[in-house]
C-alpha cells in the first residue's frame, strides 16, 4: 500500500481553491460558508403518508406494534432491557420533530428541546434545516435507567405493505423519488442485520420492495432483489436456526432463518443451498449460492425480511452505513 | 490567526486536508466545500500556540466531521478517478487509478481510516485520539478495509 501514499502524493490542492479561501476570509473574517442540504421533491400523497405514518417497530418480546403519529420514544418502551433494537422514525414537520416520551429528563445535545405534557418538539437551532440535527444524541432518564438515541437524518417514503398499510422506510440512492428527510433514532446498542451478498451493492430499482402498480392491479414484492453473479456466496444476515431448506417454482431453492424474537429472514432464487435444516449460523456464515432458480429473469438474491410471519421493507433493517453503500438500479 | 498565517497553514497541510476529503467524497465540488469550510473554521480558532502537529490533527478531525455532514445527505454520485484529479500526462497509471478507486469503493469509515494510515502514515492511536474514537474501532475498521481492499484487488499482495 505504499503505492496508495505515492498515488494520493500527485493530487495537489488547484491554486485557485486557495485563494478563494484568501479572498472569503478577507472579506469576512471567520465566517464559514452556509452549505446546502439536498431535499427531495415530496408529493403530496408522500406528504400526506409520512404524517399520518405508521412504523413497526420490533419489541424485545417480538410483538410488532404499530405506532401511528404519535411516535412513542422512552423507558416505559424499552422496558428494563436497554439493549434495544428499536428504530423509530420521525417526519419532520413545521421544521421539527415531534415525539412522545415518557422519562423524567430528556435532553438533546443539539437543537431547541420543548415540552407540552409527555410531547417533545425538536426544533433545529434558527437558521438550520431539520436536517442539521443529524447526529443528536438525546438521553432519557428514569430513575436509575438512562437510555441514549442517536438521530440519523436520512430520505425515507411511505411503503405499501402486504396488509396494505402504509410503513416509512429509507430510500436509497437511485430511488429517491416521492422521498423527504426524516430523522430516526437508534441506539448504539440497536443491531442491524449483514448485507448478505458481499462484494454487490445494487438493489434492483424495476423489481423493488412493495406494492408496484400495474395494469392488471396491485402487485406486491415481498423483499427485495439483489442481482450478483452466479454462484457468489450468500451469508446469514443474522446470527439465527435454519428452520426451512426448500424448493418452489417461485422462489426456486430457498432457505429461511429464524433469528429469534420472532424475526426471520429469507434467501431465495438461489442456485444451491449449503446449510442443513436445524442448523446453527453466525451472521456472515455462508448459507447458500446465488442463482437464478425459479421465477428469475436473471441471477439475483430475492431476500426477505419478517417479523412474526409479517413482510418487513429489508432495506429499513440495514445501518445507515450499509445503506450509504448501497444504490438502487 | 492572521491571514498570513492561514496562507501559511494551507500550504503546509492543504494537500493533507484536500485529499482526505477527496477520499471521503468522491466528488470534486464536495470537497473543495469542504476544505473552504475547514480552513475559515480554523481561522476562528484561537491557535496561538499551536503546533504544526495539532494544527494537523485540528484539521483532520474537522475534515472528517465536515465530510460527514455532506456525504450522508447528498445523492451518491460515481466515484471521482484519480485522473480527473491529477495533471499527470498518459498513459494511465493503472496501478495508482486502481488502488484509489479500491479505497474510493469502501464505506466510509473504513475509507476515512485506510487514507489516513497510508497516505499520512498515521499509527491506529494516532488516529484513534485525532478522530475520538476508541482505538479496538480503528484497529477493526484498518483490518477489515484491508481485507475488503484485498479481495477487491485480488491476488496475495501485502496490504
Amino acid at each position: 500500500m505504499y503505492d496508495y501514499k505515492e498515488a494520493v502524493s500527485h493530487i495537489h490542492v488547484p491554486q485557485r481553491l486557495n485563494r478563494q479561501v484568501l479572498a472569503a476570509c478577507e472579506s469576512v473574517p471567520g465566517k464559514a460558508p452556509r452549505r446546502a442540504f439536498f431535499r427531495a421533491a415530496v408529493c403530496t400523497a408522500c406528504a400526506l403518508a409520512l404524517v399520518l405514518g405508521s412504523v413497526t417497530l420490533r419489541s424485545p418480546e417480538g410483538q410488532p406494534t404499530a405506532v401511528t403519529s404519535d411516535y412513542h420514544l422512552g423507558i416505559t418502551a424499552l422496558a428494563a432491557d436497554l439493549t434495544e433494537n428499536h428504530t423509530l422514525f420521525f417526519p419532520i414537520e413545521d421544521g421539527a420533530i415531534r415525539f412522545r416520551a415518557s422519562a423524567q429528563s430528556l435532553t438533546a445535545s443539539q437543537g431547541t428541546l420543548s415540552q407540552e405534557g409527555d410531547i417533545y418538539t425538536l426544533s433545529p437551532t434558527v437558521g438550520q434545516a431539520p436536517e442539521s440535527l443529524d447526529g443528536t444524541a438525546l438521553t432519557l432518564s428514569a430513575g436509575e435507567q438512562t437510555e441514549v438515541y442517536f438521530l440519523t437524518a436520512e430520505n425515507a417514503r411511505a411503503f405499501v405493505n402486504e396488509s396494505g398499510r402504509e410503513v416509512l422506510a429509507p430510500v436509497l440512492s437511485g430511488d429517491e423519488q416521492g422521498a423527504a428527510p426524516v430523522l430516526y433514532a437508534a441506539t448504539s446498542e440497536s443491531r442491524f442485520l449483514s448485507w448478505p451478498v458481499a462484494g454487490s451493492n445494487t438493489v434492483s430499482l424495476s423489481n423493488s420492495y412493495g406494492t408496484r402498480q400495474t395494469p392488471q392491479g396491485g402487485v406486491f414484492h415481498s423483499g427485495i432483489d439483489i442481482p450478483a453473479q452466479r454462484g457468489v456466496e450468500i451469508t446469514a444476515a443474522e446470527s439465527g436456526t435454519v428452520t426451512q431448506v426448500g424448493w418452489n417454482d417461485t422462489l426456486g431453492f430457498y432457505v429461511t432463518l429464524d433469528h429469534g424474537g420472532g424475526l426471520t429472514t429469507l434467501y431465495g432464487q438461489c442456485q444451491e443451498i449449503l446449510a442443513g435444516e436445524g442448523n446453527a449460523v453466525e451472521a456472515g456464515d455462508v448459507i447458500a449460492l446465488l442463482g437464478s432458480t425459479g421465477m428469475s429473469t436473471g441471477p439475483h438474491l430475492h431476500f426477505e425480511v419478517r417479523e412474526n410471519g409479517e413482510v418487513q421493507n429489508p432495506v429499513a433493517y440495514f445501518s445507515a452505513d450499509i445503506r450509504d453503500t448501497l444504490r438502487a438500479k | 490567526m492572521t491571514s498570513q498565517q492561514l496562507r501559511a497553514a494551507m500550504e503546509r497541510h492543504g494537500d493533507t486536508v484536500y485529499r482526505l476529503a477527496l477520499c471521503r467524497l468522491q466528488n470534486i465540488a464536495d470537497a473543495e466545500d469542504v476544505y473552504q469550510d475547514v480552513f475559515l473554521r480554523l481561522l476562528g480558532q484561537n491557535c496561538e500556540h499551536w503546533d504544526d502537529e495539532h494544527t494537523k490533527a485540528w484539521l483532520i478531525r474537522t475534515t472528517v466531521n465536515r465530510c460527514a455532514d455532506v456525504g450522508r445527505l447528498r445523492i451518491r454520485r460515481s466515484a471521482v478517478p484519480l485522473e480527473r484529479l491529477t495533471e499527470l500526462p498518459a498513459p494511465p497509471r493503472s496501478q495508482a487509478a486502481a488502488l484509489w478507486a479500491a479505497v474510493g469503493s469502501l464505506p466510509p469509515k473504513f475509507r476515512t481510516v485506510v487514507h489516513l494510515h497510508y497516505a499520512e502514515g498515521y499509527s491506529t492511536e494516532e488516529i484513534a485520539a485525532m478522530l475520538h474514537i476508541p482505538s479496538a474501532t480503528v484497529r477493526t475498521r484498518l483490518h477489515r478495509g484491508r481485507e475488503k481492499l484485498k479481495r477487491i484487488l485480488g491476488g496475495d499482495e501485502d496490504v
